[in-house]
């Protein structure tokens, strides 16, 4: 059952831009490796756009009463920062980590579709400039994130700017589901001999899952944005806000998609928090069915929670009953997972490394946001926040508390293993300490902002008591972030220029991807040591400990 | 065989976005007081006659791939044929409706219900037009290919892909132009 890609692999070192077919190896390449950095590439690059687009948001709000953006400037950079930050940061990044990792980690050397695999990282890349191109083509969309119908309709948003978001969102979502399918076939095709489905590393397990997830919650997204195309082009009438009908039919479809995308956002970065947690703190995962579990309980009823963005919609009481329930519930599963990882961490010889303090800030600031969100699951809390800045508290803390924070362990993890060099600690640790202090600084306070009543998405507001100086400190807070994300860059820029010193298995890591070289070659394994476990490079680097041996380990099923 | 499981799995996600399209339908049905206002300009029998040939498509894309299994390669290609001959009638027929609906002033941007149903049929006919596309390659490659190199793997995948093409018609097929002489 366990075949092989049957492309042909080269044997040597991946090309580098400096040898002669670099750059248009790179750009023709169907290698997973290469395809991941790209993915990754392209992440970092929409992440500088998006991240002045929300420079230029904090230094306009810094104060009172300013005028340093137009509102209508404004209005385009919180759209543009929004979708740019789903769609082509945050989307490419895990996108990107599980494109290079879930093949190596099951002990494959290809995805399964690998031209599949070019053509996903292509079309969402293109989404991306396309979404960009319309500053020039008459202006982008100003209608926030979720493009609320009628209000992006062509009689209210008239410049072409939400037919460009409605067409480069279609690409980035044709992409992601491409990028899924080929996850779902490779993880159950391209599996190593002995690898059952409870031996796979969490980190696959989550990728998996979620990418059923990519796969029920997009289509619903596609629908809507291709009508919202045709509405707007061909003067179809499917949001015309002629109808109650249209503008509620939006929001259905749009939340159909938006709340399993969050989990689609958040479910890849548990699983990096499950790989990078056990290896820093010595001691393997705690609850590893418990774990894998829960994020099927997560996928099932994600799709049974949209209706919470809708509260103030008025749907009733029975509804929102409903969904105020399901929104609670959901609550469990996500606790049952933060409650295995602490349980790993109980006990285990922790090691400080960058990517584990990033694990450690995760799970405090995305509890925080978190609980912000089941504060959110109450009807009448949410009748009274909805709109307002602890709305904005709240999403930053889950999208960058949890999606970014582990991101960034993840990338601290496995840099030495995707270019062969190790990342600077000094610089991780003042990117760490510059980018969290930073970052709590910003939305700690969102959420009094928010209590106080402040809207979200006004451009500027009245010199109410506290309330500029709230948005000072968090505009200050903006800078620090600002300042740590350059210390990243910085760590990158100097790390790419150091020797080869990594090894193939720095951190003396126990899932497969660590037994490839670092850099891996084309061909990434040669053999595959025998799998009889869930850690099968401890079991190989210690074969009188091996956890085949100890009957106190669950070793997942049979050999 | 991963190919075939590709495309049950693409199958299964290409049809949440025929279901949004078709509960969209529905959910813009209910906010009008007697349905989607122009569903009587549809003709049900003609546009039924042509959905009996898709649907009989079905039984000869079966019928191709069976015979592939016990090797009858003519047989393999006069089943394929007959495949794409009975999907471009198909095709036909909706194109024939697209004009005969144009000159009654039916259009995408007449109502909601011109909207809606040049939308999910036309969505749907592009899903046809590119399952046609796929038969003649396979065809082209029986025919002119290496036959022995051929996979089952091929012809299962372009066998649930088009089985998929007809199962959304069956639920297009009712909600459209069904439904609405029911209730």
């Amino acid at each position: 059952m366990n075949r092989r890609a049957l492309i042909p692999e080269p044997e040597y070192n991946l090309p580098t831009p400096n040898t002669t077919t670099g750059v248009l190896q790179w750009i023709g390449t169907i290698d997973h490796k290469q395809i991941g950095i790209m993915y990754l590439l392209m992440a970092f690059l929409f992440f500088i756009v998006g991240g002045l687009e929300a420079m230029m948001m904090r230094i306009q709000l810094a104060q009172p009463g300013m005028h340093f953006l137009s509102p209508h400037t404004y209005n385009e950079f919180f759209t543009m920062h929004g979708t740019t930050m789903i769609f082509f940061v945050l989307m490419p990044t895990l996108i990107g980590l599980m494109t290079y990792f879930l093949p190596m980690m099951i002990g494959a050397n290809e995805m399964a579709f690998p031209r599949l695999n070019a053509l996903s990282f292509w079309v969402t890349l293109f989404g991306g400039f396309l979404l960009y191109f319309s500053f020039l083509a008459g202006g982008a969309p100003k209608v926030g994130w979720f493009s609320y119908a009628p209000l992006s309709e062509s009689n209210f948003a008239a410049s072409a700017g939400s037919s460009y978001y409605a067409v480069s969102l279609l690409l980035a979502g044709i992409g992601s589901v491409g990028a899924a399918l080929n996850f779902v076939v490779t993880t159950v095709w391209y599996r190593a001999p002995g690898m059952s489905m409870l031996k796979v590393p969490l980190f696959v397990w989550m990728s998996f899952i979620n990418s059923f997830l990519i796969l029920v919650a997009f289509p619903p997204l596609n629908a809507g944005l291709a009508m919202l195309l045709l509405d707007r082009l061909l003067g179809a009438h499917f949001f015309a806000g002629t109808t109650i009908g249209g503008a509620m039919l939006w929001q259905h479809i749009f939340w159909t998609f938006g709340h399993p995308e969050v989990y689609i956002l958040i479910l890849p970065a548990f699983g990096v928090i499950s790989e990078v947690i056990p290896v820093f703190s010595r001691s393997p995962i705690f609850g590893y069915e418990f774990l894998a579990g829960s994020t099927v309980a997560i996928a099932l009823l994600s799709f049974l929670v949209w209706v919470h963005h809708m509260f103030a919609t008025g749907l009733g009481n029975t509804f929102n009953s409903f969904f105020l329930a399901s929104s609670m519930l959901i609550g469990v599963p996500t606790g049952i997972k933060v409650f295995n990882w602490v349980g790993t961490l109980y006990k285990g010889r922790i090691h400080y490394t960058t990517a584990m303090l990033f694990c450690i800030a995760f799970l405090v600031d995305f509890v925080i946001g978190g609980l912000s969100g089941i504060a959110f699951a109450i009807v009448p809390i949410d009748w009274m926040l909805t709109d307002s800045y602890f709305v904005v508290a709240h999403l930053h803390y889950v999208f960058l508390g949890g999606t970014l924070f582990a991101s960034w362990a993840g990338i601290y993890y496995w840099f030495p293993k995707m270019t062969g060099r190790m990342l600077s600690e000094k610089w991780g640790k003042i990117h760490f300490w510059l980018f969290v202090v930073g970052f709590n600084m910003t939305f700690m306070i969102q959420h009094l902002l928010g209590l106080m009543g402040m809207p979200r998405r006004v451009y500027t507001y009245p010199n109410l008591p506290w309330f500029g100086t709230f948005n000072l400190i968090s505009t200050i807070g903006a800078f620090f972030m600002a300042l740590g994300f350059m210390a990243f860059a910085w760590n990158l820029w100097i790390s790419m220029r150091k020797e080869h010193d990594a090894g193939s298995d720095p951190w003396d890591a126990w899932t497969l991807e660590w037994i490839a070289t670092s850099p891996p070659q084309p061909k990434t394994f040669t053999k595959i040591p025998p799998i009889r476990s869930r850690r099968p490079l401890w079991d190989l680097k210690h074969p009188e400990k091996a956890d085949y041996k100890n009957p106190e380990v669950t070793l997942g099923g049979e050999e | 065989m991963k190919s075939k499981f590709f495309t049950q799995v693409f199958v299964a996600s290409e049809s949440v976005f025929f279901a949004a399209l078709l509960v969209s339908y529905a959910y813009l049905g209910l906010y009008k007081t007697h349905g989607p206002a122009s569903v009587q300009s549809l003709n049900a029998f003609k546009t039924g006659l042509y959905s009996i040939a898709l649907f009989s498509s079905s039984f000869t894309m079966w019928m191709a791939r069976r015979n592939f299994i016990k090797k009858n390669y003519n047989a393999v290609k006069a089943w394929l044929l007959g495949t794409i001959i009975l999907g471009s009638t198909f095709i036909f027929g909706e194109g024939s409706e697209y004009i005969e609906l144009y000159k009654d002033q039916v259009t995408m941007s007449r109502d909601t219900f011109g909207s809606a149903f040049f939308t999910i049929t036309g969505f749907h006919g592009m899903h046809v037009t590119l399952g046609l596309l796929v038969l003649c390659i396979t065809l082209g490659l029986i025919t002119f290919g290496d036959i022995e190199k051929f996979g089952i793997s091929t012809m299962e995948s372009v066998e649930v892909y088009w089985h998929f093409v007809d199962g959304v018609w069956v639920f297009v097929f009712t909600v459209i132009y069904l439904i609405p002489h029911i209730i």
